[in-house]
């Protein structure tokens, strides 16, 4: 152990190493960020062969070949440059509504942990509001409020927000229960600096774990959507979109066009799963 | 063994009849329950930007479309007074009818409910078989070879959505093998409209009509197939999850180490962790009531979420309210079904 | 009775194989009781749980035997051990309320521990459970026997227990901490109920406990653990007056010697000529 520490190395080596040693303890975490990065790399350095928004009418349902990789759909657009162009709409907006998710459940959520009839009260509402069918209600909302790609913000917000409210008051009041925060607040650290301060901090662990679920729902609720017409107008290439469209096609054999959207969706969300279990592993295991 | 000592009792005196309280206790709250759910769906109109009818009828609408959906949405009347109105026919159980085809929203929900309900049965019903094997299996042999098999199935199905999964079902099962029939519906085209037949399975198998009981298992197959899988994820977290505890107990020790066969100590663990799986079926089948749509859709099951899901994309605001409602009826019956299902199965329950 | 050599235990976790205990060998003669004494983490449970077949999936036997009545438990098919648990050798549990079965009534508990070994029609039973509870000192036997566990006293539960333990007879009898969770005043009758049952069937016991006041008071013999191994052993008469170890030294400092010291069986002759 000594003998390697004495032998000086490049600062890119000791990184690769901590990496590796990491990757040992924590396969998941790392193959997950891994998956990730070259999924958010791909879609906006990738080099794509064709234009995602300019049709070939010349090769229309073309199976996949050297010339289309992934093939080409019922209007002659390339499937492969669609696929990798629809991360760079889908990834971007999957994590702007769970960061949007999660500032919302710390908001309600911490204020939420001090103990009132109020604060009970507010809880049983939002069971009230988390028993219905979410997806119907953010469709329906998304929809009332225009047909607009923003607006599914609004539909990941409403599905996750009251998940992270409520994960992030109960970690609050286990935290609150913990002596070193009677200590603080003995000391006469005000109520406020002790939630952000002592509070906060320690709940981070735990909404890292949501986030990579959070995002993976993202995902999926993007692809559901989208795949049902709302919040993409047709050009502009999304997974959930080019379901829908190879969706027509695969009764009649055409399977390349849903399926190779299918698979990045499956992908992206293998991954943030595999992300939030690597997490839980260590958040328990410490 | 000492009379003095029998004098006090072991077993402590019990209330009179609390469970009876309990669920009139629960059953009370049902009524604000409704008013607020009604409220709801009464202000959600309120959601829509601009000129609503414009906004649903789009700009080409005729002078004829505006003034039905201004009469229906009652937009010329104060605010007040359409909620007061609204209530009066919600609570005949007059729940309008649909802007675009002019069916009443309670016939409609009458026709397509049902093929709901039995979709989402037998897929809650194979998720919940699968799921539970998966789980168990797992929790039985924690930590090693079968136990990460069964997390990494998991794990797979958790990430699929449930549309692609039925997309590929109908490429390898119907296009590639020719096993399931065209996505097309509840029955053949043959068959003809499959809309006045509600709980096409269920009332064939009651009947003995063996041959459209055929038609209609082998056109549910792909559908619950799709869901099941997907769901069977969750029941398989569950599973794995309170079974893993379960299984580690002292109760389940002591079971063992009384010489019980491991079949009683798997069922000991099961009964211990079962209210929190069948609060599980409770949530799932709220949410597939809406969340099976997208499936829905794909197969033109023709069901209740296919139909809010049209509704909504059409902004065919009687549709959106009588769903929001249904759907928030339904949910309540549930978990008061459920409270009361798990107060029988628990003696620990407080009645509280 | 019980011979237990060399028996090593380990565990799989995250961070690799944890061997929890180490080349433990001790032996429990018929008709005596032997108490196996450590700090919380010695490993008295795996020790016991090693013996029973009760490590958890990811938890192995890796070496010794543990003989019973000519087996070795350790080498045992799992069809074979499930027939001499609860029939041949009972258990009584730490936590009565943890033991107990929350969602069954007390009744069908002893409906499923008879079944396990011995087929009996239930009005049988139910004397036969009636006629055990008594015997344990339940009071209201047969309202205790419709009931669940939670609406008993915990003494009452670790009754209904000791009850469940000896349904069938067993010629060992093994108890891990079986007071730890009970109230200070309950826990002196709930040790002089196994101690006098054990006498009464003629039975050997064996007893974990923390507390080396119970060994000297109870067992004949001490196992004294630390760390996953075997520090000292023998007969509680020799390791209370001349500890060989260290560590049974801070032990037995640890304890006021005083009121228990006289009524000890271990520390007078009865202990040494029932040998
Ligand atoms: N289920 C388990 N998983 C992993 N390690 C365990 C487990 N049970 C016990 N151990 C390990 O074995 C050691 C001995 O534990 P135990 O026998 O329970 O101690 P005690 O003497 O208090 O009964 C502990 O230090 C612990 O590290
Ligand atoms: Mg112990």
């Amino acid at each position: 152990m000594s003998d390697a520490a004495a032998i000086p190395k490049s600062p890119a080596a000791e990184v690769v190493t901590k990496i590796v040693n990491f990757a040992r303890v924590s396969p998941g975490i790392v193959a997950g960020v891994a998956v990730l990065l070259f999924l958010l790399l791909a879609s906006f350095l990738a080099p794509l062969p064709y234009d995602p928004v300019t049709p070939d009418p010349t090769s229309v349902l073309q199976p996949p070949s050297a010339q289309h990789i992934f093939g080409t759909d019922a209007n002659g657009f390339d499937v492969f440059s669609r696929v990798v162009a629809a991360g760079r709409s889908d990834l971007p907006l999957a994590l702007a509504g769970t960061l949007a998710s999660l500032v919302i459940g710390l908001l309600v959520g911490l204020p939420l942990s001090v103990k009132s009839k109020w604060s009970e009260g507010f809880m049983r509402a939002l069971d009230a509001f988390q028993s219905f069918p979410l997806i119907v209600l953010s469709v329906t909302i998304v929809s009332l409020t225009g047909n607009d790609i923003q607006n599914i913000l609004y539909a990941i917000v409403i599905i996750n927000g009251p998940r992270f409210i409520r994960l992030i008051r109960s970690e609050a009041l286990a935290i609150r229960e913990a002596r070193f925060i009677e200590a603080a607040i003995a000391t006469g650290a005000r109520p406020r600096r002790v939630m952000f301060r002592h509070i906060m901090p320690n709940v981070i662990d735990v909404c890292l774990v949501q986030c990579s679920l959070t995002t993976a729902n993202a995902v999926i609720v993007i692809a559901a959507l989208n795949f049902l017409g709302i919040g993409v107008s047709p050009p502009t290439p999304t997974w959930g979109s080019m379901v829908q469209v190879g969706a027509q096609a695969i009764s009649t054999g055409q399977w390349w066009i849903a399926i190779w959207p299918g698979v990045a969706i499956f992908i992206a969300i293998a991954s943030l799963n595999m992300l939030a279990n690597g997490i839980q592993r260590r958040v328990e295991g410490s | 063994m000492t009379t003095a000592r029998a004098a006090q009792p072991a077993v402590k005196q019990k209330q009179r009849r609390p469970m009876l309280r309990y669920i009139l206790k629960r059953i009370a709250i049902v009524p604000i329950s409704v008013f607020v759910l009604g409220s709801v769906s009464f202000f959600l109109t309120f959601l829509i930007p601009g000129d609503p009818a414009i906004t649903i009828l789009g700009d080409f609408a005729t002078k004829e479309q505006i003034a039905h959906v201004n009469a229906q949405l009652g937009l010329d009347k104060p605010v007040l007074e359409r909620y007061v109105s609204y209530w009066t026919n919600l609570l005949q159980g007059d729940l309008g009818t649909s802007f675009f085809t002019n069916e009443p929203v309670l016939s409609d929900l009458g026709k397509f409910l049902p093929n709901t309900i039995e979709l989402v049965f037998f897929s809650l019903l194979f998720a919940l078989a699968l799921g539970m094997t998966i789980g168990v299996i797992g929790a039985y042999f924690a930590r090693r070879l079968p136990d990460r098999i069964m997390s990494g199935i998991t794990s797979v199905l958790q990430s699929v959505p449930d549309f692609f999964l039925a997309l590929v079902g109908i490429y390898v099962f119907f296009f590639l093998l020719g096993w399931a029939p065209a996505p097309i519906g509840r029955l053949p085209i043959t068959a003809g409209s499959a809309d006045e037949r509600p709980f096409l399975i269920f009332s064939s198998l009651f009947t003995g009509d063996w041959e459209t009981l055929g038609m209609a298992v082998s056109h549910a197959a792909l559908p619950v197939l799709a869901l099941g899988l997907v769901y069977a994820s969750y029941f398989a977290k569950t599973a794995r999850g309170s079974m893993g505890t379960a299984l580690t107990t002292p109760q389940v020790e002591f079971a063992r180490a009384c010489g019980l066969r491991e079949r009683t100590v798997v069922y000991y663990a099961f009964a211990a962790s079962r209210t929190t799986v069948i609060t599980y079926v409770a949530i799932l089948f709220g949410s597939l009531l809406g969340g099976a749509a997208i499936v829905e859709r794909v197969f033109n099951w023709r069901g209740m979420g296919q139909w809010a899901l049209d509704g909504v994309l059409k902004v065919d605001v009687p549709i959106i309210q009588g769903f929001v409602i249904t759907a928030g009826l339904l949910t309540l019956t549930l978990f008061l079904l459920l409270d009361i299902v798990v107060l029988l199965l628990d003696p620990r329950v407080s009645y509280e | 009775m019980l011979r237990v050599q060399g028996l090593t235990s380990q565990f799989r976790g995250r961070a690799g194989v944890v061997r929890a205990i180490d080349d433990v060998s001790f032996e429990v003669p018929a008709g005596e009781a032997v108490g196996i004494v450590g700090e919380t983490g010695s490993g008295k449970s795996v020790t016991i749980r090693s013996i029973l077949g009760l490590l958890p999936s990811y938890g192995r036997v890796v070496a010794g035997s543990a003989e019973f009545e000519g087996e070795d438990l350790i080498k045992l098919s799992r069809t074979r051990l499930r027939e001499i648990r609860g029939a041949r050798i009972g258990f009584v549990a730490q936590n009565p309320f943890g033991a107990l079965n929350p969602v069954l009534s007390i009744e069908k508990q002893f409906r499923n521990v008879m079944r396990a070994h011995r087929r009996m029609s239930r009005a049988e039973l139910h004397d036969l459970a009636i006629e055990r509870l008594a015997a344990v000192q339940v009071r209201g036997p047969e309202r205790v026997l419709r009931g669940y566990a939670h609406e008993l006293s915990g003494g009452m539960a670790q009754r209904v227990v000791i009850a469940l333990a000896m349904l069938h007879d067993p010629p060992l009898v093994i108890a891990d901490e079986p007071t730890t969770a009970l109230d200070v005043t309950v826990q002196r009758q709930i040790l002089d109920l196994i101690d006098s049952q054990v006498k009464q069937g003629g039975r050997s016991l064996l007893l974990v406990t923390h507390d080396l006041g119970v060994v000297a008071q109870y067992c004949h013999r001490v196992v004294v653990m630390k760390s996953g191994r075997v520090v000292e052993t023998g007969l509680v008469a020799d390791v209370f007056t001349n500890p060989t170890h260290e560590y049974t030294k801070q032990l037995l400092d640890a304890v006021p010697p005083a009121p228990w010291a006289q009524e000890a069986p271990g520390l007078t002759e009865q202990a040494v000529t029932s040998r």
